[in-house]
């Protein structure tokens, strides 16, 4: 420090010249008569006396305060390189360690935001792959379809009931039949009636012809024996008769049973038929039912499948925040180590007694921003530097728009 | 037959979205994490569209670009750049790159197809 010579001040000198004046004025007044010399020697010397002392007084004073302001600088100047070398030691401790933290964070959430999406995209995948196998397409068989299904059955079905139709009708035509060839029995029953008719009226002839051939006597006698062969004939023919109406009886009687056994199967095939098709009918429309319902249920599945996936993705837009940290924290990580890399320059700089290189703050701040990606970095990088009291914050690009070059 | 498209990005949540939105819009998709892996997927298949971030490890998405246009086979394949940067500067970079078109991330999917839809020739 520059101190100021303290003989150069005026506590010396102005005593000594305040009695000096007192000296010469009292000679002036008195004269060079006793006691004056003697009183201005006196006031000269105390003058003297005085400036001495309070000389001496004054520069022990202000050597006093001169060693205290010393001392004060001193310890200050000492004390700020304590400090300024505390300050470089604790940011080489600390930025290492927050970069590390900041790295650590950044990978646990992108790991854990990609394993996340990763399961989406799989949920998305496989509901993609439900909706599309419930999905019936223009080409696929009809039968595929649960409709498609209920009208293939039901033509099958009605198929089915009509041949068995088709079937009564034939056995009926078939019964038809069998009755007309029991009209025709009893026509031929009505003709095994008239040979017995014809044979007993032959048989009649020939008794008159025997009697008449026995009235002739000697000359009938042939006549005679062709009566009797007639008579023999005729009953021959009247016992055939009689056996084919029994036969044809027998056969009627047959048939007959046969023709109501079968008429009575037929009714109750016929029944049977019908019962078959009100069955069919009624599983037709149960079956119609279940269809609809598995239809209309398969189509809900379709529409709430299609709107949980539009849910997942936008979910999986909405993790694309992690993209967008992940590069923020990055670019914060990166700086805070070229930080550290100045701070530690600057230490070592000092340490070894070498000229501390500069820190252009203002240049150290461009190159920060030049490193950022995203809007938000700059916007906070100018609210800081603004004070936080105005918000030079640019507005946010649209993300809506696309650029095409 | 499906179109192709490779997606470059460092991002695999991106990739997914990416994915998902192309994939259900019937193309097939081809994923990279950075340019280096992209030119290495590229290995001489018929590819119609390459989409690509910006800021990655290893190759970034400039770089990248620059290095699609050197192969003669993917000199006009068109290039579409995905990316949180919005600066004009940087787009300007990508134009000069040989990029054919610039969405800026966060993105909905019917912006990427849409985009994609003008890129790909029919």
């Amino acid at each position: 420090m520059n101190i100021h010579d303290p003989l150069s001040t005026p506590w010396l000198w102005t005593p000594l010249v305040t009695g000096g004046i007192g000296a010469v004025l009292i000679l002036i007044s008195g004269g060079l008569t006793l006691p004056n010399p003697i009183l201005a020697l006196a006031l000269l010397i105390l003058g003297g006396v005085l400036g001495k002392w309070l000389h001496h007084y004054s520069s022990t004073q202000f050597r006093a305060v001169e060693k205290n302001a010393i001392d004060q600088t001193t310890a200050a100047t000492s004390g700020d390189c304590r400090s300024t070398a505390d300050l470089e030691r604790v940011c080489l401790d600390v930025l290492p360690i927050l970069s590390r933290q900041i790295e650590t964070s950044r990978a646990q959430t992108e790991t854990a935001i990609t394993d996340l999406s990763g399961r989406f995209a799989a949920i998305v995948e496989r509901i993609e792959q439900a909706v599309v196998s419930s999905q019936v397409s223009p080409t696929d068989a009809p039968s595929s379809t649960s409709s498609g299904l209920f009208s293939h059955s039901e033509a099958r079905l009605t198929t089915v009931v009509h041949a068995l139709e088709e079937t009564l009708v034939n056995k009926n035509r078939m019964l038809d039949e069998v009755q007309r060839l029991t009209d025709q029995m009893d026509a031929l029953n009505q003709m095994a009636h008239d040979v017995k008719k014809i044979a007993d009226h032959t048989n009649l002839l020939a008794l008159n012809a025997a009697i008449e051939a026995a009235r002739a006597g000697s000359y009938g006698g042939g006549f005679g024996v062709v009566a009797d062969e007639v008579r023999r004939l005729s009953r021959q023919s009247g016992e055939t008769g009689k056996n084919m109406g029994e036969k044809v009886g027998m056969l009627h009687s047959a048939v007959a049973a046969t023709l109501n056994a079968a008429e009575e199967s037929t009714q109750r095939e016929g029944e049977i038929v019908n019962e078959a098709e009100d069955s069919i009918q009624q599983v037709l429309a149960d079956f119609r039912n279940l269809t609809t319902q598995l239809e209309s249920s398969a189509s809900d599945l379709r529409t709430s499948s299609t709107a949980i996936r539009k849910e997942i993705e936008d979910v999986l837009v909405a993790l694309q925040f992690q993209d967008r940290t992940s590069q923020i924290l990055t670019i914060v990580r990166k700086n805070l180590d070229a930080l550290y890399n100045q701070i530690f320059a600057h230490a070592q700089a000092r340490e070894k007694g070498g000229k501390v290189p500069p820190i252009d703050v203002k240049d150290w701040l461009a190159h920060m921003e030049l490193t950022y990606t995203t809007w938000e970095q700059k916007r906070d990088h100018h609210h800081h530097l603004a004070g936080g009291k105005i918000d030079k914050r640019p507005d946010p690009p649209d993300s809506s728009s696309i650029t095409f070059f | 037959m499906a179109k192709t498209i490779l997606i470059v990005d460092d991002s695999a949540s991106i990739r997914q979205v990416s994915s998902i939105a192309l994939k259900g819009a019937g193309y097939e998709v081809l994923e990279a994490a950075d340019g280096k892996a992209g030119l290495s997927k590229l290995d001489g298949r018929k590819v119609h569209l390459i989409i690509t971030d910006i800021n990655m490890p290893i190759m970034d998405g400039i770089t990248f670009i620059k290095e699609v246009k050197k192969l003669p086979a993917y000199r006009f394949t068109p290039i579409m750049v995905l990316t949180t940067e919005s600066e004009e500067s940087k787009k300007s970079q990508g134009r000069e790159a040989g990029a054919k078109a610039w969405v800026i991330k966060p993105f909905q999917p019917a912006q990427i197809l849409d985009a994609v839809a003008k890129l790909i020739l029919p």
